[in-house]
């Protein structure tokens, strides 16, 4: 590995160099060559036509299963329809605002509705927010208790 | 014609498209990783796999931080980024949009040319994956200046 040595500006003529720990060490830049400028990967998402694509979710106790269909808009969102999902009791079929659910615009029946729709703005931060929703929908299904963030 | 053919000729050393096979080209569509090489020929000469990406069959989210730190390995030797490639779904032998905020691959090749203001053109192959079929690659790039 290539050392690296300081040379004091101020120090005794004659001075050896020594060693300096703290400067890092340069890297083996090809003979003949200058260092390319430095490259950047931006945030973002490589897509294909985005034809629309389900998933199934199992929530964490393993005893449920829910299927998404993920579909990707032109904001850059993406609209998570549900397809398929345990039963909600009788008072809460129609109840969209409690169940975090809005009409779909995909032909299907409903979507998860999400406060800020850009929260959903990759596939993964989608299934990320479809997996909570599964897990919060299943606590209201099973115990009654209400979404955090009504 | 043909000169004008030529230009538009994406070169890529063999252990770069071999790499490219045995990683992307055999898993299922869309997953990909970055191609690197000198600034003045423009030949691929490595592809860096993106084992981290999230992927998903509709699109593939590059893990920036794995890529950036590769991306600097890589520079150490000289190379410079010259463009991205990922798999698409059979049937799907074109770019996407620009579905906002980076998304959909028009719109992520237009932060990629704006964050490395140093590259005038950024190469974009998608290719189909041996996992589907047959392995495909479909040249693509796109210019800074149209």
């Amino acid at each position: 590995m290539t050392k690296i040595y300081s040379v004091f500006e101020f120090g005794t003529p004659g001075q050896n160099p020594v060693e300096d720990p703290t400067i890092p060490i340069l890297p083996p830049i090809p003979s003949g060559r200058f260092m390319p400028p430095e490259s950047k990967i931006p945030k973002g998402g490589w897509r294909s036509w985005f034809p629309p694509f389900r998933d199934v979710y199992r929530t964490l106790d393993g005893r449920h299963f829910f299927e998404f269909e993920f579909h990707a808009m032109e904001d850059g969102n993406v609209e998570i329809d549900i397809i398929r999902m345990p039963d909600y009791p009788t008072l809460l079929v129609s109840n969209l605002h409690e169940t975090h659910r809005l009409e779909s615009n995909h032909g299907n029946e409903f979507r998860v509705c999400f406060g800020d729709a850009s929260e959903s703005s990759s596939i993964d931060s989608a299934q990320e927010w479809a997996g909570a929703w599964a897990e919060h929908s299943m606590r209201l299904i099973e115990s009654g208790i209400e979404f955090p963030n009504v | 014609m043909q000169k004008e053919k030529l230009k538009i000729r994406i070169r890529i050393l063999a252990s770069a498209y071999q790499h490219i096979l045995e990683t992307v080209g055999s898993l299922p569509p869309e997953s990909g990783g970055i191609l690197v090489g000198y600034l003045d020929d423009f030949i691929v000469r490595e592809f860096i796999f993106d084992e981290k990406g999230a992927t998903s069959p509709g699109g593939y989210d590059p893990d920036v931080e794995f890529l950036t730190a590769s991306l600097e390995e890589a520079r150490a030797k000289g190379y410079s980024l010259l463009g991205g490639l990922h798999t698409h779904p059979f049937g799907c032998n074109r770019l996407s949009g620009d579905y906002g905020n980076n998304i959909g691959d028009v719109g992520y090749i237009k932060e990629f040319l704006k964050v490395n203001p140093h590259l005038d053109k950024f190469l974009t192959p998608i290719a189909y994956s041996a996992f589907e079929g047959e392995f495909k690659f479909f040249p693509y790039w796109k210019n800074r200046l149209n």
